[in-house]
């Protein structure tokens, strides 16, 4: 059965951008709409009309982060930012204040609609043995809601954050490599010095409560990757 | 006890000191006061006025009573000499302040070519000054003539691949059955373009030192192991071979070509017995810096020739990263200029932007380290980074 269209919504002040890049899109299956400042963004990603939002966190006036950080303050819609190419830090900033996951501009439309395909699948759940409920000492997961709680408290994820700790619930008790969580949990296989899973990983940490000895349920494996730790 | 008339005199008596001053309301000039004789004094007087103290005191005549207490017109005229004095040692004092001032001012406005140290030729602290300032506007001037140097250059780099985009361009509209192959070269062209900006991008970073944090504990080892990993990889249409020597030991020799059944790749994943090499910095920064001259190696040295990549330890305190290769060399006029921005020298216009050495300089300046580039013996150019240790 063939999904119906996600609607992709662009936040990007430059409107012969986004025009372009929506005549690629509606070819690729998708429906587009277009915000070409802050305010009109925001209140469009929150009107819950669209599956994934892309933003550009350049935009002048009101910036791109200001924009993402109040989207993210109502809503866990997938987003994935556009920032300059080689600028490392505004990823991480991004990535912090909770975007999916980036892609650098300039960018081909084939890269672009590859990411926003990776997303959008994993925001529906990963394949494997999605419906069984997961339950790891304070943690419980309901893959098919895409639910989580911590000691009865629900949890606040973002898309890529369930995806990524789900794949560790899934694998409690080993370590599962930062290639294996790139791959499976964002859809592209690790780029060197790339930080994009540690900064997601770090963000989960913290909205995760701790154990009873006062350690975080996720740990990081030097060198090897991250482990979901059972008790 | 007797003292002169004219002579300074000591009052001791309060009471007689009140009347002496104030007698007949006209202040006595000091200098003029009569020493009573005490035995001429009748018992219970007061003085009265000048002929009671010509009575009885030593002076034996009426006092004068002067009406100006102080010797003014002397005072004034030492005053005005000493002022007068004071104002043309001042101005000789400050008269190379004053020039330097207006040099300051100057070259606040712009004008940076305003030497000093000329006009203020003592020999003294503020022509030291003077010395201090010509050199900084010296500095200035090579910097800013630097940066005017590298935006002609820029804007050139830049109109290249934008002038083929457009003959690309204007070719698809003549001959549309050529669209495809067009289209591949404006594709080729924007990626040049792209790869520029992001190359001038990180290099103004750089140089602004807005680069971030260097704090990161790096395996030299791990990392050029990486990027002889990647080169190989890229230069696999190549005969080449790239000899990786790890404190002198030799850890792999692989000649990558086309057919090679070695999956160099899977090899350096998990360098077994390679003891790390620690530094501290930026890995991906130190990355870039150590690939261009890795890749710069390769574009020069001569086809079927190995280039090595060396990395040990200098001096027990820096690590030392070699890279060697059996090209022409660089005129030894150029070994330093080769690091500026965009210097490509005599030789032809090669497939790079001109930008990785200078890139590989900033970078391992901002890591406290150094790069030189000697030329061989035997021929060829050696290019050596040493990091200071994490120790």
């Amino acid at each position: 059965m063939q999904a119906p269209s996600a609607s992709v919504l662009l936040i990007d002040d430059d409107v012969e951008f986004t025009a372009l890049l929506g005549r690629f899109l509606l070819q690729e299956g998708f429906n587009v709409a277009a915000a070409h400042e802050g305010e009109h963004g925001i209140n469009e990603a929150l009107s819950g009309r669209h599956a994934i939002a892309v933003l550009d966190v350049m935009m002048p006036g009101l910036n791109g982060f200001e924009v993402l950080r109040r989207i993210r303050a109502q809503s866990t819609l997938p987003i994935v930012m556009l920032t300059a190419r080689g600028d490392d830090t505004d990823r991480i900033v991004g990535l912090e204040v909770g975007a999916d996951d980036y892609v650098a501009k300039p960018c081909t439309p084939r890269e672009l609609t590859a990411r926003l395909r990776a997303i959008l699948r994993r925001a529906h759940g990963t394949s494997t043995g999605a419906g069984k409920t997961l339950n790891i000492g304070p943690l419980a997961m309901w893959p098919e809601q895409r639910r989580a709680e911590w000691s009865g408290q629900p949890l606040q994820l973002t898309s890529t954050e369930f995806t990524l700790l789900e794949v560790l619930a899934r694998n409690a008790g080993r370590t599962v490599s930062k290639n294996e969580l790139s791959t499976i949990g964002l859809g592209r296989p690790l780029a060197r010095y790339d930080r994009s899973v540690d900064v997601h990983l770090s963000s989960i940490r913290h909205k995760l409560g701790a154990l009873a000895d006062g350690r975080s349920c996720i740990q990081t494996v030097f060198r090897k990757g991250y482990q979901l730790i059972k008790e | 006890m007797l003292i002169g008339a004219g002579s300074i005199v000591w009052l001791e008596s309060p009471p007689l000191r009140d009347n002496l001053i104030a007698l007949n309301d006209r202040p006595l000039r000091m200098q003029s006061v009569a020493l009573l004789d005490e035995e001429r004094v009748p018992q219970n007087t007061e003085p009265t006025d000048a002929a009671w103290l010509a009575q009885y005191s030593d002076v034996g005549f009426p006092l004068e009573l002067s009406d100006e207490p102080f010797p003014v017109k002397p005072l004034l005229a030492t005053l005005l000499g000493s002022l007068i004095c004071a104002a043309l040692l001042a101005r000789y004092l400050s008269k190379p302040i004053r020039s330097l001032r207006a040099a300051i001012d100057a070259a606040a406005a712009g004008n940076l070519d305003l030497r000093i140290a000329p006009s203020m030729a003592r020999n003294d602290e503020l022509s030291q000054l003077g010395l201090e300032f010509d050199r900084m506007t010296a500095h200035l001037r090579t910097l800013m003539e630097n940066r005017r140097r590298l935006f002609h250059d820029v804007s050139h780099e830049l109109r290249s691949p934008l002038a083929r985009l457009q003959i690309a361009v204007g070719l698809a509209r003549q001959q549309p059955a050529s669209i495809q192959e067009s289209i591949a070269r404006v594709e080729h062209e924007a990626s040049r373009i792209d790869s520029l900006v992001g190359e001038l991008l990180t290099l103004s970073k750089l140089d602004a030192g807005v680069i971030g944090d260097l704090t990161e504990e790096v395996d030299l080892h791990e990392l050029v192991a990486n990027i002889v990993d990647d080169a190989r990889f890229e230069a696999s249409e190549q005969p080449r071979v790239i000899d990786l020597i790890m404190d002198s030991m030799i850890d792999y020799k692989i000649e990558s070509t086309v057919n090679s059944d070695i999956d160099s790749r899977a090899d350096a994943d998990d360098p077994p017995n390679v003891v790390p090499l620690m530094v501290k910095g930026q890995a991906y920064l130190l990355h870039r810096a150590i690939e261009n001259v890795v890749r710069n190696a390769l574009l020069h040295t001569h086809e079927h020739a190995a280039i090595q990549v060396i990395v040990d330890v200098f001096e027990n305190r820096h690590a030392h990263i070699a890279v060697l290769d059996l090209g022409p060399g660089i005129p030894a006029a150029e070994l330093e200029t080769i690091f500026l921005p965009f210097y490509r020298g005599a030789r032809p216009r090669s497939t790079g932007h001109g930008l990785g050495l200078s890139i590989a300089r900033q970078v391992v300046d901002a890591h406290g380290g150094s790069i030189v580039a000697t030329n061989r013996p035997a021929g060829g150019l050696c290019v050596e980074i040493f990091l200071p240790l994490n120790q």
